[in-house]
């Protein structure tokens, strides 16, 4: 993704040199990547920047979730303290053990998967971290956030690269090399309404159904379904005109998403969707009596107090 | 998502979302704000703090950790300052404890937990206090229950500014919008002003006495948030990423419980409406403009109920024709 530029490439010939951009063995290594993880990084960011006063600074942490089997999905993460000795930086353990057990008190469930860090290209120091934190997990993951190209909105991409560890012979000589991963974002049911929230719609206060908001955050899912579905549909058009060479990988993959649809076509399906719909119709019913018997009684108590003083008025008269 | 960018910002200045530029809102001086704590402006004025700034990331990990709790009820701690008559939450961390119902109580092992948390944070170079609490209330509304205020009090007078706030989970799934109330107590034996209605909010009928007894006793701040600019750009990104999401929820099967739980509480309530009606009705008609707000609630919680399963159906029913009745469409691409 991001090919150095000649200057940089003479300066420090070694970074390009510590990562793989694909791997000949790949793990496998499934990722999913929750929101929460990423706010939380860059709100560490934040305030290092902001505290510090200067846009040139580098935070570090350890990132948290659950590993099962080839799945990992990485949840939370908290910061790293670190002191600098002879120009290296040096992790604080007994301050992340302190951390690590504290973490454990709360989200039993979550073991430490790696760490993260700021920057948008690896270097040695990188490795020298990685090494430290290689005590704790055997093969840990490292993320980065380059919070340079979020800045400049250079790419449209989620500026956050995941590194796996490989240890390569070159030159005979052992070296670890940093493998890129894709991951996936993944969201909770809650988090996904928080991110949403905090990110743009969702009307303030208790008045307001949301029906809008929540038209409104249908459609834009939707209309960036059409997006990708048209990005696809010219892509097949420019294969069939020739303009693009024909790959086979791509296509299968083009064919099988179309084999998918329709996703659910059974009679059961359809029995149950009917009874989902009918069931809500019946709510729609029975809110509505309740409305209208509210209504209707309102009007009585009206007419009652109107009509009782009619009589009253007229037994003093 | 250009188009819409006019539409974004219009939102955003309606909602009370605002861009803190240049994030200025995370600096911490710490001598000013020692300074600005001695002076105490809230022990004049028990209704001094009227605003709530949440961060962005205090609100997802609350909402995060309230809904992993799942029925049983969560609780941490807020981080944060204060600044004139607003409290800012920059952060929040979840406790060891689980309550029952409405019995969060901060144990021992807690407090504990709570110091080692505060004393380890600070070498992140983290220089906000503790500035409140907050728990859930997994289906059943944003108040404070008896407890909550006996908490909340004294913790307002020991640990002053000291805010509370209350997340339901469940509710925020059932309407697809984050339910959430920050609270503050009043001194006791202080009587509030009379103030107009407070927000409506629908409450089981078991709790609704816990409810009616308290709820007198504290206030409720406005909310608002705040995010970095660093934030508002990623979290654009993350929307290129996270919109399958969008679609692949359904409100209507992660909350089925809670739906049938409302409608029986609402039949539950209708018969009580319908015995104290028939009551006031053969006497006189002095008592009929509470009963009236009985019955206007029941139809308004219905009513509620009932926009939030039409929500869910709409979104069902548009999978429904854009996965599944595509058949005819396929060939003509």
């Amino acid at each position: 993704m991001s090919q150095s530029t000649p200057t940089t490439a003479t300066a420090t010939p070694t970074t390009d040199s510590l990562v793989l951009e694909k791997s000949s063995n790949n793990s496998g290594l499934s990722i999913d990547l929750h929101p929460l993880c990423i706010i939380n990084i860059s709100d560490h960011y934040t305030r290092v920047k902001v505290e510090s006063g200067s846009s040139n600074t580098r935070v570090i942490g350890v990132i948290q979730g659950i590993q099962n089997g080839r799945n990992v999905e990485i949840f939370n993460s908290f910061e790293l303290v670190y002191t600098m000795v002879d120009g290296a930086m040096v992790l604080d353990f007994g301050y992340l053990k302190q951390k690590q057990e504290q973490f454990k008190k709360v989200f039993p469930t979550y073991d430490l998967l790696g760490w993260y860090s700021t920057g948008n290209k690896v270097t040695k120091d990188d490795l020298l971290i990685h090494k430290q934190i290689l005590e704790l997990n055997e093969s840990p993951l490292y993320l980065m956030l380059d919070t340079v190209a979020v800045a400049l909105q250079t790419t449209k991409d989620l500026p956050i690269v995941i590194y796996e560890s490989e240890l390569h012979i070159i030159n005979d000589v052992p070296t670890t090399l940093f493998v890129k991963s894709p991951y996936k974002i993944q969201t909770g049911e809650a988090e996904r309404i928080g991110v949403n929230h905090i990110a743009k719609v969702t009307p303030g206060g208790s008045e307001g159904s949301g029906l809008s908001t929540h038209l409104y955050s249908m459609h834009n899912a939707i209309s960036m379904l059409n997006i990708r579905v048209n990005l696809l549909s010219q892509y097949l058009k420019a294969v069939k005109e020739k303009k693009v060479p024909y790959e086979h990988g791509i296509l299968r993959q083009v064919a099988s998403l179309c084999n998918q649809l329709p996703t659910i076509s059974t009679q059961e399906f359809n029995n149950q969707f009917l009874q989902e719909y009918n069931d809500v119709l019946l709510v729609t019913y029975l809110a509505s009596i309740t409305r209208d018997s509210t209504l209707i009684n309102d009007a009585i108590d009206k007419y009652l107090i109107t009509h009782e003083k009619q009589t009253k008025r007229r037994f003093f008269m | 998502m250009s188009g819409s960018a006019d539409a974004l910002k219009r939102f955003e200045v309606e909602n009370n979302i605002k861009e803190v530029d240049p994030d200025s809102i995370f600096k911490f001086d710490k001598k000013e704000y020692n300074q600005f704590l001695n002076t105490r402006p809230w022990a004049k004025d028990p209704h001094y703090f009227k605003y709530v700034k949440i961060s962005a990331i205090a609100l997802l990990k609350m909402v995060m950790h309230a809904r992993s709790g799942g029925k049983l009820e969560v609780m941490g701690l807020l981080m944060g300052k204060v600044e004139n008559n607003t409290m800012i939450v920059m952060d929040s961390f979840a406790l060891p404890v689980e309550g029952t119902e409405t019995r969060v109580n901060a144990q021992s092992e807690a407090n504990e937990y709570m110091v080692e948390y505060l004393t380890l944070i600070t070498q992140t170079g983290r220089l906000e206090n503790a500035l409140g609490w907050y728990h859930s209330h997994p289906g059943y509304g944003c108040w404070l229950s008896g407890i909550d205020v006996s908490t909340q009090m004294v913790n307002q007078q020991y640990s002053e500014p000291w805010l509370g706030i209350v997340i339901d989970p469940t509710r925020t799934i059932s309407a697809g919008k984050v339910e959430i109330g920050a609270f503050r107590t009043y001194p006791q034996g202080y009587k509030p002003p009379n103030e107009g209605p407070s927000d409506y909010q629908s409450i089981p009928l078991s709790k609704i006495e816990d409810f009616g007894v308290h709820c007198k006793q504290y206030y409720p701040l406005d909310i608002s948030y705040f995010k970095s600019s660093l934030d508002s750009q990623i979290l654009d990104k993350l929307w290129n990423k996270y919109w399958v999401n969008t679609l692949s929820s359904s409100p209507i099967f992660t909350n089925r419980d809670y739906i049938t739980g409302q409608i029986s509480d609402l039949s539950e309530k209708l018969e009580q409406a319908e015995s104290t009606i028939s009551q006031t009705r053969s006497g006189t008609n002095l008592a009929n403009k509470k009963d009236e707000s009985q019955l206007g609630r029941i139809s308004r919680d219905s009513s509620k109920l009932t926009i939030e399963q039409v929500q869910g159906i709409i979104s069902q029913v548009m999978k429904n024709m854009i996965f599944n009745e595509c058949k005819s469409t396929t060939t003509t691409n």
